[in-house]
């Protein structure tokens, strides 16, 4: 039996509730899911790595008959990195976990399997976790592991339900279906995103040597040292002031065209 | 992957220009390296290129089995409107094919705008960052115009009109304002 739980009503249940769901409803679901995962995109084509993590998770509570809430972590060799959710209750649940070190997600994640509980209160897998997220009401869970090439556990997608028994066989065998192409979109942003980093963080560090060489120029044109010697004195600058080099040689070039520009007015 | 001495070099000075506590350029661009090898059959390395004022940086980082793995596919993908593009290289053919695809649509670019197999010649990679020195030349030549009395503008104005006027490229004519400036006495 189903226990009624006093939560908010399943918004979905209308349509994914598993009482209703048929088959075709089902694939109907789960294709059109896959096809907003394929089209993970802003007007201006740029997409934040966390936005696009929460649209995996947000895909993947329409994918799932019976989800009421989705969300996404990323493994660190530490522990959970990065986490995000579709609705604020499924933050709660996760980071409950996070912190008693025990539940589904980890489950999945460590064991690399789908694991699915109606009952989370009673699940004898995580006995501490099931007495605190009974306070919650959620009683429903299926975590996946998202695994990509050469068998590794990237993080784990978690599907959770108010209602006891939410996710049926079904639920879970969609489920698996979904977490494969999610796995290779999250991998995929992941190695978009470090690339733009490194990207960004070579642009600025050429704009603040930029400021740099131009300052040398500026002490060159004064004595007629060398670019060596210019730098020796911008770093004597930097050490007897405290400064960093970068400010110090913003400085020199900001006086030089405050002299320049007055020159010229 | 092998990130050559020189290349270690000029990371090192940009992380100290950059000035971020915490921040290590070079790390950043080991996790991007591990990342793809991970994601990536075959992977061989990558090149990143941007253009800084008009003067065009890039940086090659392969993997140790190069030599004896030729390069079969590649992999082009635009990084931002700036301008800056990467170049994955991989071992085997059609690597790229689902990245491709995939990028494709969370960038909301048509598919030809990244570009497959285009780069299948082995780039140098003993080098380190290939144009840092001609954009050092060319700040430091605009910045001895400035100590002259010019404003930024004008300074680089007047060093393309010297480049131009000379047929000279605009690291050319930053080298003879250099040498001019140093040469002179006071």
């Amino acid at each position: 039996m189903t226990k009624r739980s006093s939560e908010p009503p399943n918004p979905n249940e209308s349509v994914s509730g598993t009482a209703r769901s048929t088959p075709a409803a089902d694939d109907v679901r789960l294709r059109d899911s896959l096809a907003d995962l394929s089209r993970l995109a802003t007007g201006d084509g740029q997409v934040g790595f966390e936005d696009m993590l929460t649209h995996v998770a947000e895909f993947a509570v329409r994918a799932i008959p019976g989800a009421e809430g989705a969300g996404l972590t990323l493994f660190h060799e530490h522990g959970p990195d990065t986490v995000v959710a579709s609705s604020p209750f499924v933050r709660e649940v996760d980071a409950l976990q996070y912190g008693l070190g025990e539940g589904p997600c980890i489950t999945a994640a460590a064991e690399r399997r789908t694991v699915r509980s109606g009952s989370l209160a009673t699940d004898p897998g995580w006995p501490r976790f099931g007495a605190e997220v009974d306070a919650l009401g959620v009683h429903s869970a299926l975590s996946l592991p998202l695994i990509i090439r050469r068998d590794r556990v990237l993080g784990s997608m978690n599907v959770y339900a108010h209602p006891l028994d939410a996710f049926d066989e079904r639920a879970a065998e969609l489920g698996e279906l979904f977490a494969v192409p999610a796995g290779i979109s999250v991998q995929n942003g992941q190695a978009l995103t470090k690339a733009r980093r490194l990207a960004a963080q070579l642009q600025s560090a050429l704009t603040s040597r930029a400021v740099i060489d131009q300052a040398l120029g500026i002490l060159m044109s004064r004595s007629g040292c060398t670019a060596g010697e210019a730098f020796e004195k911008l770093r004597v600058i930097s050490q007897g002031e405290n400064r960093k080099t970068s400010v110090v040689a913003q400085s020199i070039v900001d006086q030089a065209v405050r002299r320049a520009r007055a020159r010229n007015l | 992957m092998t990130v050559s001495a020189a290349l270690a070099a000029d990371l090192r000075a940009l992380t100290d220009a950059l000035g971020e506590p915490g921040t290590d350029i070079e790390t950043v661009l080991r996790a991007l390296g591990e990342h793809a090898r991970v994601a990536v059959a075959a992977y061989l390395g990558f090149t990143l290129s941007m253009v800084v004022d008009g003067t065009p940086v890039t940086m090659t980082v392969l993997g140790e089995t190069v030599d004896h793995d030729p390069i079969a596919s590649s992999v082009l993908v635009p990084l931002s409107t700036a301008g800056s593009t990467i170049v994955f290289y991989a071992a085997r053919t059609g690597a790229f094919v689902d990245l491709a695809a995939d990028l494709s649509w969370t960038l909301g670019l048509p598919l030809p705008a990244i570009e497959l197999d285009a780069h299948l010649e082995v780039p140098a990679a003993d080098a380190g960052l290939t144009g840092l020195t001609e954009l050092s030349e060319v700040n430091q030549a605009i910045g001895i115009l400035i100590g002259g009395g010019l404003t930024p503008a004008r300074a680089r104005t007047e060093l393309q009109r010297r480049a131009d006027g000379s047929r000279m490229s605009m690291a050319e004519a930053a080298r003879a304002v250099i040498a001019e400036a140093t040469n002179r006495t006071d």
